[in-house]
């Protein structure tokens, strides 16, 4: 040994500690394989039971020490494959005492087998180049509970450094490790919810945690939010404000608090939550935990709902239609609008809305009417909108147009009923005056036609007669005397005005007579046959080109149409040299066209355009018609659903074109 | 003499009938003898006593006339005389041209026109040239 001790050799004096204490572990050991030794002996000879070290203090204490933390302890001889249980391990593998056998496959078969093979190789590896091992495993027990086991294990060897047993410890870590799963599970549930959830240091109030939801619609990351508090995410609210309502929740009075804020983005934008704030104690802190949802969509709808209401309000007061809801027509229930009641002069609710007292409203000659409709609504879906007097409060009748609509369930019976009623009482009013009025036009109208007629008629004998007796004296007398010459003149003036006003009243009187097919051809030779004369003294030519041969029509019409319109092209091209006039017939549209085009003296339009149609307006002074041959063709033209057009060109022709409608054959 | 026609005109018209006259006189003097009654009954009983080859081979007559119109003398003389001289023409004159006055007029087999009341040198044209073929002077 050497003298030199001190402190400043404090590592040899280290190293000697160190190998006293090496020294007694080795002989702990030796003494302990000694000890295993002669209980194995005892085990093999007299079966005796093993309990583990029992004899001295400390195994007592490690005793002791073991059965307060459940750990139990176990030995394993290499070369036997020999097991060594106590009471403890046998109870973490499931073993009833005595039930263990001590064998390699009794031991292995309650390892779960997906961890077997795990195990097999570190302890393997252990056994090979180690000292110890620690190793994490499954047990299944006999009733199929699933154990979670950590092992420890120590090699032991011999001189030569072979490895002749393990002794280790086991202990049951189940329920840690439950409740373990259950926190990560509920972590990672909290992680993914679909609501916001922040945790918050209620001093402070910097985000600590706030789950992947939040992290999301806020667009911060994790890290940038342990950097803010969250007043930087509620701009709109006061410190103090927040800060009270967190005061209040250690006031225990409400265990929660809720508020209703804009929650800021990271990119500037805001959306609308609710947030719940809890209290809680995570570590040593207080914290506060919100529970926020985003609810931006709820808001938008309950607005735009709101809108609605107030717009469909606004609407049944605005409205001067009152409206009336049957909501359940099985029952007689209904529901008037104020307007509805305003309508009717009834005091606001001092009639029950009822479907009863609606019907009674209803004037009784109306009530057919209206019965009849809502039956017909109701079961062949036509509409229901009426015109019907209802009692108005001042006792008297007033004119309502009464609309409605039901709605159908999914079986297709009416369910409810809803409409308005519309005051047209006025209008209503208005029409029965027109009528009364229109009655009262027409019957004029009709004395006046007949009163012209007569009177028309009634002068036409003794404006003949006047005529005649003009004739006689003049054929009497045979001197040319200026005064009777003149009265001749005005008498055969007045016959042509009497004659033009009677065909134009008889046009306009006669109705609708028997409709047949005409020949166009048929008829031109009729009438050229009358005018023979006057063809043959101006040697005009006639041409015709008729592509549509008949037409169904009123014959005189026609007949008087192509005489008028041939006698003025005769007047037209009397005076010309090689007169020609062109009839002709084509289809257009849902017309025919009959034209008659000649080559006389024209028309000069722009002066006369407005007045060649009209009665009695006689465009050459010197032309010896009545003037109303074209008013009459325009009569007659238009009373039968067509026109006349004309075109013409001053010296050198005239184009009449009558469009005419043809009758179908079943037509009157 | 024996070629001249007779023609009986009825026609309450005083002014009718004298220019009747008065026309028939001086423009178909030789052709025509025109006999002119104001009443249609008086016309009847002319015709009762009429000689069988002196008996009118036209009637002109007019519809609206006081006591016996137009229509009920025609229902007279058609019971009366019209077996006997089926080759006497009635032509209708009116001044009405009412379409049932004409279609109910037409329904007489003695009669043969249906004329509107113009002057009477028209009328007088007209019907002569064509019922008789007698032009004027």
């Amino acid at each position: 040994m050497n003298k030199k001790t001190g402190p400043e050799k404090p590592s040899d004096f280290q190293k000697i500690q160190e190998e006293d204490r090496i020294r007694q572990l080795v002989a702990k050991i030796r003494q302990k394989e000694e000890e295993i030794q002669s209980l194995r002996q005892q085990i093999e000879k007299k079966q005796v039971k093993f309990t583990g070290p029992s004899t001295d203090e400390m195994h007592e204490k490690i005793d002791l020490l073991m059965r307060a933390t459940q750990i139990g302890i176990w030995e394993w001889e290499i070369q036997t494959g020999v097991i060594l249980w106590d009471e403890r391990t046998k109870s973490v593998f499931g073993f009833s005492d005595q039930e263990f056998d001590g064998s390699m496959k009794s031991y292995q078969q309650r390892i779960h087998p997906a961890d077997l093979p795990r195990m097999q190789e570190i302890i393997q590896e252990a056994v090979e180049r180690k000292t110890t091992y620690q190793v994490e495993h499954r047990v299944i027990w006999p009733d199929q509970q699933i154990r979670y086991v950590i092992g420890h294990g120590v090699v032991i060897r011999n001189e030569k450094g072979e490895a002749v047993k393990v002794i280790g410890t086991c202990q049951d870590f189940t329920d840690l490790q439950i409740k373990n799963e259950k926190l990560k599970r509920f972590g990672k549930l909290l992680e993914s919810a679909y609501s916001e959830i922040y945790i918050l240091d209620a001093q402070t109030l910097t985000f600590l945690e706030v789950n992947l939801g939040g992290r999301i619609n806020l667009g911060y990351t994790q890290e940038e939010l342990t950097q803010k508090t969250l007043l930087d995410i509620i701009p709109g609210y006061a410190e103090n404000t927040i800060r009270q309502l967190i005061q209040s929740l250690y006031d225990k009075t409400p265990e929660e608090v809720s508020f209703e804020s804009n929650f800021l983005r990271k990119n500037g934008s805001f959306y609308h939550v609710l947030a719940h704030l809890q209290l809680s104690a995570d570590e040593d802190r207080r914290v506060v935990i919100a529970n926020v949802q985003d609810i931006t969509e709820e808001v938008l709808v309950k607005k735009q709902l709101q809108k609605n209401k107030m717009r469909l309000d606004l609407a049944i007061q605005g409205t001067s239609d009152g409206i009336w809801d049957w909501p359940d027509m099985k029952s007689n229930r209904m529901w008037w609008s104020p307007k509805f009641y305003e309508l009717l002069g009834i005091p606001e609710f001092s009639v029950d809305a009822t479907m009863e007292n609606f019907q009674k409203l209803i004037h009784p000659e109306d009530k057919e009417t209206f019965m009849e409709q809502m039956l017909k609504h109701v079961k062949q879906d036509q509409p229901y909108d009426i015109e019907i007097r209802l009692k108005h409060q001042n006792g008297h009748y007033r004119w309502f147009r009464s609309r409605g609509q039901i709605f159908r369930n999914e079986k297709g019976n009416p369910v409810r009923m809803a409409g308005a009623i519309s005051d047209i009482h006025m209008r209503k009013k208005a029409e029965f005056q027109l009528k009364n009025t229109n009655l009262r036009l027409q019957k004029t109208n009709e004395y006046l036609d007949n009163f012209v007629f007569t009177v028309a008629h009634d002068l036409r004998s003794p404006v003949a007669n006047l005529k005649s007796l003009v004739a006689l004296f003049k054929a009497q007398v045979d001197q040319y005397d200026p005064i009777v010459s003149r009265i001749d003149l005005s008498v055969e003036r007045l016959e042509q005005t009497l004659r033009g006003l009677v065909q134009i009243l008889d046009v306009q009187k006669s109705k609708q007579k028997a409709i047949k097919s005409v020949s166009f051809s048929q008829m031109l030779d009729k009438l050229k046959k009358e005018m023979e004369e006057t063809i043959h003294e101006t040697q005009v030519v006639i041409r015709s080109d008729f592509k549509i041969a008949h037409i169904s029509y009123f014959e005189p019409y026609l007949e008087s149409m192509m005489r008028n319109l041939l006698s003025n092209a005769l007047k037209y091209t009397r005076s010309r040299d090689n007169p020609v006039i062109i009839l002709s017939t084509e289809k257009h549209q849902e017309f025919v066209t009959l034209r008659v085009t000649d080559n006389g003296i024209g028309i000069d339009l722009e002066r006369f355009k407005h007045k060649i149609f009209k009665p009695f307006e006689k465009i050459s002074p010197n032309s010896s018609g009545q003037g109303v041959g074209l008013h009459l063709i325009k009569t007659m033209v238009e009373k039968n659903g067509g026109k006349v057009e004309v075109q013409s060109k001053l010296e050198e022709g005239t184009t009449f074109t009558v469009f005419l409608k043809p009758y179908s054959k079943n037509e009157k | 003499m024996k070629n001249k026609k007779k023609i009986l005109l009825i026609d309450d018209d005083d002014i009718n009938n004298y220019i009747a006259e008065e026309w028939a006189r001086s423009n178909y003097q030789h052709q025509v003898d025109l006999v002119i009654f104001a009443d249609a009954v008086e016309a009847l009983q002319f015709l009762v006593q009429c000689d069988e080859e002196d008996f009118p081979v036209l009637i002109l007559c007019d519809l609206k006339m006081p006591l016996v119109d137009g229509f009920e003398f025609i229902e007279n003389y058609e019971q009366k005389f019209l077996d006997k001289h089926p080759h006497t023409k009635i032509v209708v004159l009116s001044s009405s041209i009412r379409q049932d006055d004409m279609a109910k007029v037409k329904d007489y087999s003695s009669v043969a026109d249906f004329v509107s009341k113009l002057s009477i040198q028209e009328n007088f044209k007209q019907i002569f040239e064509q019922h008789l073929h007698i032009h004027a002077n």
